[in-house]
């Protein structure tokens, strides 16, 4: 890792998540509330609201623990990531989004050909040199797939292309 | 029975087609094992349509290969990525990797191999030798018990998961919360969601798990932009796998791992998922260098690759003796006895005598076959592989990981689910929260919500049971002791 950040007592950032989950909780009460509540029988004792809410107590109840445990802290120190990394984690992310929208509607082979072929692109920095080598492997990664997966079964949903 | 009918028998599977298709479904399942997201279950229903057209024992014996080549195969990439690739190798990955990245994966690789083979005798003598007993203590197991395991089991993981202790807890309350979204496991009706129909087939666990456990290693692998590979190709000459000193040291966590993994796996419903979990534990617990454990202690592959495989010896008791899966291949595995018209339970013991010996034969051919492929082609072949650049690597990951994903039900829901997943694991994992409860109550939360609330309407709401009940008691003694355990190991750190 290149670099290193401290982030200091009164910092808003780590007590992001805990808080989340608190919302979250809150959501899950107001679900809870609103779902049916149906006794499976005379006698059930924790149905499926009480259960639910008894579980949302707890994650807030917790999360506030951590939210204390936070604060008594002196400093949190956190890797950094490198703006290189960052890059291409955002870049990867935004083809595996792609990636999926492509295998729901276009077609799994014709995607995987493009999104593979992106990310080893993604993976050399964008390299030139590296344009055929990736389309080569993205294309082989496609045939060798697609007899596979004939050979094994594996559904793929209906597209307008493979 | 007499003698001479079990050489026939044994001549017959050792001699004849099933041989070879024994070995196909081995093949198949340590291929579905080693790839992150196509798990050994997938293998196994793969399987079913095909032996439809063989004869039962072939059939069968086919699938078994298949088990136990699944449940073998997930130690490959836990071990040479950092993956698991099925449920069961989760804590392979805490000392298997860490030697993989030191350049000794070949030997990694080959001490959990051993221990698959150990592990999977081990069960398979149970089997053969006390099964119908064995299955009758399975039954005394109700739902007060199958609850405080469960319990039992995510303290334990909370206990390994890393230094915050409320971090682990929050997250295992995360998972089973998550949980609550969608179907109600015991009325059917829908539970917070808010009128979307897509929140109404909940989180599925697996989907949710891969993308935990395999996407959000993508990207830790994405950030390590100066290494080309994930890990280094393997030393030529590197030595051999287990020493004979190293074998004496771990004859007890053989034996004690086996036990385990064969005691858990009696229980229906459970599965390898907590063997792995709960042998590691024990195993790091009793180990007097603890520290090293997750820095590439040959002892903790043991433990996990032993315990995980002697559940496939166990899980097959409660199936053959009284028709009850013992995992969810094993539920499988009953529809691959239901295609050839036959029905598990205890009357297939005493109408079809020569098909269940057979099966202990080919269980044991299986066992064989997995340990012989994987020692002399497997780990060449894999630690070759899986050590070129991840331009290569990564790529095919995350494809067959979101193919295995929609794979689960052939729901595009489930692809969305591992992505979104893999970025929340990526995030937790970058501020310090523990990835690995929320698997565990992601898995065995439904399990723990039904057992539960069944045991509270059966005691009309009383505890007591579960503090009378003498399984239960001792179950609550190995909770109360691995929570008293946390205390001191804390209050130790604390100090120091």
């Amino acid at each position: 890792m290149e670099l290193v950040s401290i982030i200091k007592k009164n910092d808003f950032l780590p007590f992001l998540f805990p808080l989340l989950l608190i919302l979250f909780s809150i959501l899950l009460i107001i679900g809870s509330v609103y779902s049916p509540n149906i006794f499976g029988s005379n006698g059930q004792v924790i149905g499926s609201k009480e259960y639910s809410i008894g579980l949302s107590i707890i994650l807030i109840l917790v999360s506030i623990s951590q939210m204390i445990n936070i604060k008594k802290s002196t400093i949190i120190v956190k890797e950094k990531m490198g703006a290189e990394a960052k890059k291409k984690i955002t870049q990867t992310t935004i083809a595996i989004f792609f990636f999926v929208i492509g295998f729901s509607y276009v077609g799994f082979y014709t995607t995987s050909i493009i999104i593979v072929f992106i990310m080893g692109m993604i993976m050399n920095n964008w390299n030139k040199k590296k344009i055929t080598s990736s389309i080569t492997f993205s294309i082989a990664l496609a045939i060798v797939l697609y007899f596979l997966f004939d050979l094994i079964n594996i559904y793929l949903p209906n597209t307008w292309l493979i | 029975m007499d003698f001479s009918l079990i050489i026939q028998v044994v001549q017959s599977v050792f001699f004849s087609e099933t041989v070879l298709f024994i070995i196909l479904g081995v093949v198949l399942g340590i291929f579905f094992g080693a790839i992150p997201g196509l798990t050994a279950v997938l293998a196994v229903v793969i399987l079913i349509p095909l032996t439809y057209g063989m004869d039962t024992l072939t059939g069968i014996s086919m699938l078994l290969g298949a088990y136990v080549g699944g449940i073998s195969g997930g130690c490959v990439s836990a071990v040479l990525l950092g993956m698991p690739g099925t449920p069961s190798s989760f804590t392979t990955v805490w000392d298997g990797f860490p030697l993989a990245k030191n350049g000794q994966g070949r030997k990694a690789l080959g001490i959990a191999i051993i221990g698959n083979m150990v592990g999977s005798l081990f069960g398979f003598l149970v089997l053969i030798t006390i099964a119908p007993q064995l299955a009758k203590i399975s039954l005394s197991f109700t739902s007060f018990e199958y609850t405080l395991i469960i319990l039992f089991t995510i303290i334990t993981v909370v206990s390994l998961s890393g230094e915050s202790v409320i971090k682990g807890v929050l997250m295992s309350v995360l998972g089973l919360s998550i949980l609550t979204i969608g179907i109600d496991p015991t009325t059917g009706s829908d539970r917070n969601t808010f009128g979307l129909e897509f929140l109404v087939s909940g989180v599925s666990p697996i989907a949710a798990m891969i993308g935990l456990l395999v996407v959000s290693k993508l990207f830790e692998e994405l950030e390590e932009i100066h290494e080309k590979t994930v890990i280094p190709p393997p030393v030529k000459g590197g030595g051999g796998i287990l020493s004979f000193n190293e074998f004496k040291h771990s004859i007890a966590n053989f034996i004690r791992s086996g036990l385990i993994g064969t005691g858990i796996g009696i229980l229906p419903g459970i599965g390898s998922s907590l063997a792995n979990f709960v042998a590691y534990d024990q195993t790091k617990k009793r180990s007097k260098q603890p520290d090293t454990f997750g820095k590439g202690n040959i002892q903790g592959i043991i433990a996990s690759e032993t315990a995980n495989n002697a559940v496939v010896g166990g899980a097959l008791i409660p199936l053959l003796t009284l028709g009850i899966p013992g995992d969810a291949i094993t539920a499988m595995l009953i529809g691959g006895l239901q295609i050839q018209g036959l029905q598990p339970g205890p009357l297939l013991f005493s109408e079809q005598p020569l098909l269940i010996l057979g099966l202990f034969v080919s269980f044991f051919i299986a066992v064989i076959a997995m340990f012989f492929l994987m020692i002399t082609v497997g780990i060449p072949f894999f630690s070759r592989i899986l050590s070129v650049s991840k331009d290569y690597i990564l790529p095919i990951v995350i494809v067959m990981s979101l193919i295995g994903s929609f794979s689960i039900s052939n729901d595009i829901s489930n692809v969305w689910i591992t992505i979104i997943f893999g970025i929340l694991g990526y995030i937790f994992k970058k501020n310090s929260y523990p990835i690995l409860p929320l698997v565990i109550t992601l898995l065995l939360g439904t399990m723990l919500e039904k057992n539960l609330r069944h045991s509270l309407l059966v005691s009309e709401g009383s505890l007591i049971p579960f503090f009378t009940r003498p399984i239960s008691v001792v179950i609550l003694l190995l909770i109360v002791g691995t929570v008293l355990f946390s205390i001191r190991k804390h209050i130790k750190e604390s100090n120091y």
